[in-house]
């Protein structure tokens, strides 16, 4: 192990600072606890609202201060929390650091491990959670660790304070790293350059180096404060013709080869001893990530997909439920009952005429969108627990890449199949301010929610195959052409993808149970107050003859543009509220033999590029600001009509008729 | 808990909400993943679910 030469005595007091760091969730804090007791100071970074903890720590009699930083993945700052981090190992060179590392996931903690050495930092891993690791047949050689990486790598158990003792004893030796990340020729070769340019920093220049051509905002603008302009554009001149020369993201590049360095420290300190993976599993694996058999591979879930949501779930389940429980029973039952108790007639029309809140509220929410929701969450968690979602992540990076996105956007986009709300939030995984305006947009455009992708599953179910590849080939065109151009016209970058790949594993009955269970309540919660209230909308807008009048001022686009029976209007104006409202709205035209089958599908693809609900509006807002929320309303709904009039007008020019 | 995408344990107390987040202020009952961002329900909160596991529960402890 080598041994720093920074000679300890004559620093200020105010100079001997330790920095705590690890990924997210490690056990930072319980470390910080265990090693500065009580007094801790609390306050939120410079400029920031993250919020520091500092204590102190007695080490033979010196005082140092021991500096909790937030947890971070990449020290090239994708989060406000990892700036934080990367500011203050930039600000100020530490005594030492205390990289906490979780056991389980040691990939993770060697990315960080790697690029502390790079910076060579002395600093010492404090291996926790090994007593979780070993529970799950993970052996780690920390020997082997400590001579490859050439720190002190302490094993622990934090939460019960083992091996903690060893911590001030290995922070002393200020071991400086041994390890040396080797990069291929263009990137070693655009270090060399570079580092003669670069201005003095408080660690190695390779580091520094590497930070610039990842296009690290934070580390540009710290270079350009400490530099000549002529520096500033040689600078700049060498990292634009090493992008241009290796014809990638810089930052992706110089992670997959940091993450391969990574990879072969782990196979040579790691083992896991757990049941051997069957042919089958790592059979499904590569066939599930791979970019051209993973295609097949996601068709055939898709039609298992659309026959148990589309089929079984739309049809058997909303039938009975329609048919039986709300036709047979519940509504002759409430409406008898409702002219039994309620005297007014206009209290009666409001709960059981036409636009009533049982006839219509809770007979759409309950008896048609719920039964297709609940069999689409039975369907969601069987996907998740098994595994194949980040595959499919893995499998759509590339194609994702036109979009002038990665791999990681698949992640909201296949949430939004179950909620656009939950997935517009989600959006935030992302690096850069474009790509979660492309994929808030896309959500809003065209990605269905499960209630509404049931209730179109369940109209196309009724319609030919044609049809269902046409509605499906419209909606991915047309979202294909909108990221597209978004990608282009917006300004900014694409940021990288980095995902662990957890297991494939049979998921358990009882756990989708429950989260189907906990799904359905919530979705029951955000929607039926919706439901209600668009309802309430119909029913005054049909007392007042609002309705009337709105039905024959939208007759030149509805029914002129679109092709549809006037009534449609009705299912739009509701779409406003939650597009899945408006799709079941037009499941009942459909079922009362209203529509024909290309009007059908005109009705679907304008309705699924509405935007998917008011929550879903009022949570871009919150999340891009009112000016972007308002534009792409602006953009939107204008847009959706527009493409199906022209579906409508295609279609008829080409005398299709599904 | 276990994040059902990319299967990272966590507890209640990391459950990666952030300060910028839309739904900080409202009654939200989602769950971000601090490793992945991705969002799920949160099931401890439903009652539903707490509904069918107490008798369960409760079952449990009479035969413990």
């Amino acid at each position: 192990m080598h041994e720093t030469a920074i000679p300890e005595e004559n620093r200020p007091t105010s100079h001997r600072r330790i920095l705590l760091i690890g990924n997210p969730n490690v056990g930072k804090s319980v470390v910080f606890g265990a090693l500065t007791g009580r007094y801790v100071t609390v306050s939120n970074y410079p400029g920031t609202t993250v919020e520091i903890a500092k204590g102190s720590l007695h080490l033979d009699g010196v005082s140092y201060e021991l500096v909790d930083t937030p947890g971070v993945n990449n020290l090239v700052p994708l989060s406000e929390d990892e700036q934080v981090t990367r500011d203050i190992l930039l600000s100020e060179r530490p005594e030492s650091v205390l990289l906490v590392v979780d056991a389980k996931n040691l990939r993770r903690g060697l990315f960080i491990a790697l690029q502390l050495a790079e910076m060579r930092i002395p600093f010492v891993i404090v291996l926790n959670m090994m007593d979780e690791a070993r529970h799950r047949g993970i052996q780690i050689d920390t020997r082997a660790l400590e001579k490859t990486l050439g720190v002190p790598v302490l094993p622990t158990v934090a939460t019960q304070r083992k091996g903690l003792g060893r911590i001030p004893e290995a922070i002393k030796k200020r071991a400086l790293p041994a390890f040396r990340t080797h990069y291929s020729e263009p990137v070693e070769q655009a270090i060399q350059v570079l580092e003669p340019l670069l201005p003095p920093c408080p660690f190695e220049k390779r580091s520094l180096a590497l930070m610039y051509l990842c296009e690290d905002p934070g580390i540009s603008r710290w270079i350009e404060e400490r530099s000549d302009p002529g520096t500033i554009a040689k600078l700049s001149q060498i990292r634009e013709a090493f992008e241009h020369h290796i014809g990638d993201s810089p930052a992706y590049r110089i992670n997959r080869e940091r993450l391969h360095a990574v990879d072969t420290v782990v196979s040579r300190t790691m083992v896991k001893t757990d049941a051997p993976r069957s042919t089958v599993y790592s059979g499904i694996h590569k066939w599930s990530t791979h970019p051209v058999y993973g295609v097949p591979f996601l068709l055939a879930v898709l039609a298992a997909l659309y026959l148990f949501v589309g089929k079984f779930g739309a049809g058997t389940c909303v039938d009975f439920l329609e048919d039986v429980v709300f036709g047979r029973y519940l509504n002759p039952w409430s409406a008898s009952a409702v002219k039994a108790i309620v005297p007014w007639a206009f209290l009666q029309d409001l709960i059981i005429g036409p636009y009533g809140i049982i006839t219509m509220a809770l007979t759409y929410s309950v008896a048609i969108v719920l039964p297709i929701v609940g069999t689409f969450f039975v369907a969601f968690g069987v996907l998740e627990d098994s595994g194949y979602l980040p595959r499919l992540a893995v499998m759509m990076n590339r194609p994702f890449r036109l979009l002038g996105l990665n791999g990681k956007a698949v992640l909201p986009m296949i949430l939004g199949l179950g909620c656009d709300t939950m997935a517009t939030i989600t959006a935030r995984i992302l690096e850069s301010p474009k790509e979660r305006i492309i994929v808030t947009l896309l959500l809003a455009l065209g990605v269905p929610c499960s209630a509404q992708l049931g209730v179109i599953l369940a109209m196309l179910g009724n319609l030919s195959f044609a049809a269902t590849i046409l509605w499906a080939g419209v909606v991915v065109g047309v979202m294909g052409i909108v990221g597209y151009l978004a990608a282009r016209l917006l300004p900014g970058r694409s940021g990288d993808f980095i995902l662990e790949i957890p297991p494939l594993r049979v998921p358990t009955m009882s756990n989708i149970f429950f989260k189907t269970i906990a799904r359905v309540e919530w979705y029951l919660k955000e929607a039926v107050p919706l439901f209600i209230l668009g309802t309430l909308i119909l029913f005054f807008s049909d007392r007042f003859g609002i309705l009337a009048s709105l039905e024959r001022l939208a007759s030149p686009v509805v029914v002129g543009f679109l092709g549809l029976p006037a009534k449609a209007s009705e299912a739009f104006l509701v779409g406003f509220l939650r597009r899945d409202y408006g799709a079941a709205g037009l499941y009942a035209l459909a079922s009362a033999g209203q529509l024909t089958p290309v009007q059908s599908l005109v009705s679907l693809v304008t309705i699924t590029l509405f935007v998917p609900c008011i929550a879903n509006v009022f949570v871009i807002v919150k999340e891009r600001g009112w000016r972007i929320a308002l534009a792409m309303v602006a953009f939107i709904f204008p847009f959706a009509f527009l493409v199906g009039g022209a579906l409508n007008k295609i279609l008829t020019l080409l005398g299709v008729t599904l | 808990m276990r994040c059902p995408l990319c299967a990272f344990e966590f507890d209640e107390k990391n459950r990666g909400c952030t300060k910028k987040c839309g739904l900080r202020r409202s009654s939200c009952t989602l769950i971000c993943c601090p490793q992945c961002g991705y969002s799920f329900v949160d099931e401890s909160a439903s009652t539903l679910v707490g509904l069918i596991k107490r008798p369960r529960k409760s079952k449990e402890q009479d035969r413990g």
